[in-house]
């Protein structure tokens, strides 16, 4: 036997050094910090295992859950003494990094698709490699149980803590309770009473949008429920917002590229602009409800907007719609209608053509960003008029979009400037009228001329702006009538 | 101090090595080297009385089962079936020692669970931070040994939310009516009265169990709903804050919005809690702080350094969030501070369980454990020396 260590000394005196890396560790992603060699005499054993220790060591995998914290529903009411087969699904949090995962994940995690191939045409199962807070609650055990079967070996070791820590929140996150596995609190339907379990049943598609509306508040009609290509005549659009409540944004998303997003008709309202611009974003882990409002009043929703890796949002056209919701709400866009390369050009023919639908192949997000999200070719015309399409996605029929939004880009949004302005069909400079000619004349200033009177007026204005005209003209009529040469007229012209 | 015991045992020949971490939750067990205990299950015991054996309910020592008549009932399922007669207890550390005894066990180990839990994350100096049911405790630990002086305990943890929970609930005139007791539900309303029809022929529960199952809705309520605010509770904010949905098993339902937030601040800032008298309580951020305060100057880099976040009521919303904030603004500018929080909610719950399978697992822990020879001839004062 070793000699016991000595009782521990209070603090050795050099401070520990800055960590170096470690060796994987399953459960350490961070750096420990380096062996204090000042440990003491003895302890040439003890050191050897704090050093074991900071280099981390693989523990296995644990393999077989045997979730029994179900309720056992259709079996024996009475005597749970038999085990209960373990309810098929198990929660995510009992085992360690790869449990089996039921309820919504029991096909596995999907993997969500960068938004670069959203063209890949048609419906494509969502992917959800990790899923929103929204997705997760505690009482998907039991529904599991009933469709999926035995605990599932996804040990996906995609894991992330962003997925747990999303789970987290919606049920798991237990303070005290929680008995290691999820079990479905003891009550059949706790939490919000629309979609229940249905979710895990079907892998992939449906539960994201259900499940997504367990966050209440409000509830947009899914994504998948907007008519797919829209008739050429009409066009409509993804005619909702994925609403996720701030208390979403706290989580970590996930760094996998959110589902395409639902691909708009051929005119997506630029109502969702602000944070849409940029479909590639992957970073903003929140999204606001972004009522429709007319542009001008989107810089109001500015402070909302958290990483938004766009300074102010550019305003109007192109920003695709579903762009806008694809980067914000990750795991539980469905996936979007199926997308349709074809439609833009039959809709945008029914344009006028005075609107950038002239470049139907043309990439016409307003930020470059949007590179993969390729057929949202027809920027939208600004519906902004109609604030309360929230649901209609009617486009007023010909829709000139107003000169003002290239402009005010422009203050700001120079890099966008080119493919913006691409939409846009100027006139060449030759098609303009000629200026005058310049012919050089002599200039009178009023001011010149009075230069007695007018030049105390003058000074008088400048220092108190805010006298009123008359109240200066009075001065003036008392001055001038002092004055050598009064010319009041002149005097007036000048003040104002 | 709480004790993870790290049993080893002889199975097939060979030697293996058994992690049992007691909380006063629950109870996590398993096999050493395995990523996650095999056994994760309240710390409650439902002890039948038979009906001639008296009424004051038992200790739960080592002589399991041979009282004439009693039952045990433990784990979730067969816990939470209604029976008669059955008392709900927490066996914790009653005669836990004296069960080694009566296992001829060939060694064992006995480890504080802030030391493993450091262990989980890689590090054998820093400052663990468990926040669990009964207590949130700061423990300083320092090359593998916790500065006993260094510890501050709070008893604001999650058995507190789940007292605050209740008062709401009491003021919101609500009633909590578990699963057991409920045949049938009606949907009503959002904040209307529930309208539920009661199971007949129920058995006549006794209070400490019906209490048990009460508390498991709340404890449900409380890890759905609440949420910690990131900076301190604003009314305004608050207000504004979107609301979660929340239905109780009796079918009252009910859109909780400021309450999410201004419930758990009581953690962080106990000044305008509750029930809470006077403001002699710490805040978790506080708990923090004075627990690096009492340690030694030199060391405090080290301790703030590597903050470990571990037990269950660390997993409510935005508490790690929160907890960053805070300490970033309390710790000397100087200061590195880092908090290590990042792990799933397995690996909080069960961070000392886990460094206690990482323990075992490691060569140079097998010259450590405690023989049995050694503690019948050393007595407990061996087991004081050898373990940390």
């Amino acid at each position: 036997m070793p000699a016991p260590p000595p009782p521990p000394p209070p603090p050795p005196a050099p401070p520990p050094p800055p960590p170096p890396p470690s060796a994987a560790l399953p459960q350490c992603p961070s750096e420990p910090p380096k062996l204090q060699s000042g440990g003491g005499g003895g302890g040439g054993g003890r050191n050897a295992l704090l050093a074991d220790i900071q280099k981390g060591t693989r523990l296995r995998k644990v393999t077989q859950v045997n979730d029994r914290s179900a309720p056992v529903v259709d079996k024996a009411k009475t005597s749970t003494g038999d085990v209960p087969s373990s309810v098929g699904a198990t929660q995510g949090s009992s085992g360690g990094v790869g449990p089996s995962l039921g309820g919504l994940f029991a096909g596995g995690f999907p993997t969500l698709r960068p938004i670069g191939q959203r063209d890949q045409a048609g419906k494509t199962p969502v992917s959800r490699s990790s899923s929103s807070a929204s997705l997760k609650p505690l009482w998907n055990a039991p529904a599991a149980a009933d469709t999926s079967s035995g605990p599932e070996p996804h040990r996906t070791a995609e894991l992330r803590s962003s997925v747990h820590r999303a789970l987290a929140p919606s049920s798991s996150a237990p303070p005290s309770p929680s008995h290691g596995s999820k079990h479905p609190p003891p009550f059949p339907a706790p939490s919000p009473p629309p979609p229940p379990p249905a979710p895990p049943s079907a892998p992939p598609p449906p539960p994201p949008p259900q499940a997504f509306q367990d966050r209440p508040t409000s509830r947009p009609p899914p994504l998948p429920s907007c008519p797919p290509p829209p008739p050429p005549s009409q066009v409509t659009k993804p005619t909702w917002l994925p609403i996720q409540h701030s208390h979403h944004a706290t989580i970590s998303q996930p760094s996998t590229p959110p589902p395409p997003p639902p691909p708009p008709p051929p005119p997506p309202p630029p109502l969702f602009q602000p944070p849409s611009a940029v479909p590639g974003d992957r970073s903003s882990g929140c999204f606001y409800p972004l009522p429709p409002s007319p542009v001008h009043s989107e810089p109001s929703r500015l402070p909302i907007l958290r990483d938004s890796p766009l300074g102010p949002p550019p305003p109007p056209p192109p920003p695709p719609l579903p762009a806008s919701f694809t980067p914000t709400c990750p795991s539980t866009l469905p996936p979007p209608p199926p997308k349709m390369p074809p439609v833009p050009s039959p809709a945008m023919r029914s344009l006028p053509p005075s609107y950038p639908c002239n470049a139907p192949t043309r990439r016409p997000p307003a930020v470059p960003r949007n590179a993969g999200v390729g057929r949202l070719a027809p920027p939208p015309a600004p519906p902004a008029r109609s604030p309360t399409t929230e649901l209609s996605t009617r486009i007023p029929p010909p829709p000139p979009p107003p000169p003002l939004p290239p402009s005010s880009l422009r203050n700001g949004h120079l890099h966008s400037l080119d493919d913006f302005e691409s939409k846009f069909q100027f006139h060449p400079v030759e098609d303009l009228p000629p200026p005058d000619e310049f012919k050089p004349f002599p200039r009178i200033y009023p001011s010149k001329e009075n230069r007695g009177s007018s030049l105390a007026l003058f000074i008088i204005s400048q220092l108190y702006p805010c006298l009123q005209f008359h109240y200066l003209s009075f001065l003036f009529l008392l001055l001038s009538s002092l004055s050598v040469n009064p010319k009041p007229p002149g005097i007036r012209t000048h003040l104002r | 101090m709480c004790q993870v015991y790290v049993l080893c045992v002889g199975v097939n020949d060979e030697v293996g090595a058994l992690v049992f971490d007691i909380g006063s939750y629950s109870v996590r067990a398993g096999y050493a080297g395995e990523d996650c205990p095999k056994a994760d299950f309240p710390t409650v015991i439902g002890v039948t009385l038979d009906r001639e054996d008296g009424s004051t309910p038992m200790e739960t020592d080592g002589d399991k089962g041979k009282q004439g008549g009693t039952t045990y009932y433990i784990d979730t399922n067969q816990l939470r079936v209604p029976r008669e007669n059955m008392e709900v207890m927490s066996p914790l550390k009653n005669g836990m020692k004296l069960m080694f005894e009566h296992y001829n066990i060939p060694a064992f180990f006995l480890c504080k669970s802030a030391v493993l839990s450091a262990f989980a994350n890689g590090r054998s100096t820093g400052l663990v931070l468990d926040s669990g049911a009964t207590h949130t405790t700061a423990i300083p630990v320092h090359d593998g040994y916790v500065l006993q002086q260094g510890i501050v305990k709070s008893p604001l943890a999650g058995d507190f939310m789940s007292m605050q929970c209740r008062e709401l609930f009491q003021e919101l005139n609500v009633e909590i009516i578990p699963p057991y007791m409920i045949a049938s539900k009606d949907g009503v309303r959002e904040g209307a009265q529930a309208s539920w029809k009661k199971k007949e022929k129920l058995p006549q529960v006794t209070r400490s169990w019906h209490n048990y199952m009460c508390n498991c809705v709340i404890q449900d309520f409380q890890a759905s709903v609440l949420q910690v605010s990131d900076s301190p509770y604003d009314e305004q904010v608050a207000a504004q804050m979107p609301t979660v949905h929340y239905e109780l098993p009796n079918g009252y339902n009910c859109d909780f919005g400021a309450e999410r937030l201004k419930i758990p601040e009581g953690l962080f800032d106990p000044s305008n809690a509750k029930g809470l008298s006077g403001n002699t309580m710490l805040g978790v951020g506080h708990v923090v702080t004075t627990s690096v305060g009492m340690c030694d100057i030199d060391i405090r880099p080290g301790l703030y350094g590597s903050v470990v976040v571990t037990g269950g009521n660390t997993l409510i919303q935005g508490f790690t969030d929160r907890l960053n904030r805070e300490l970033s603004q309390k710790t000397p500018p100087s200061m590195r501070l880092k908090l290590i929080a990042n792990n799933t909610t397995v690996e909080r719950r069960f961070s000392a369980w886990i460094g206690g399978s990482i323990l075992a697992s490691l060569g140079t822990f097998q010259q450590m454990w405690i023989s049995k020879q050694e503690y019948e001839e050393g007595g407990k004062q061996c087991v004081d020396r050898k373990c940390p």
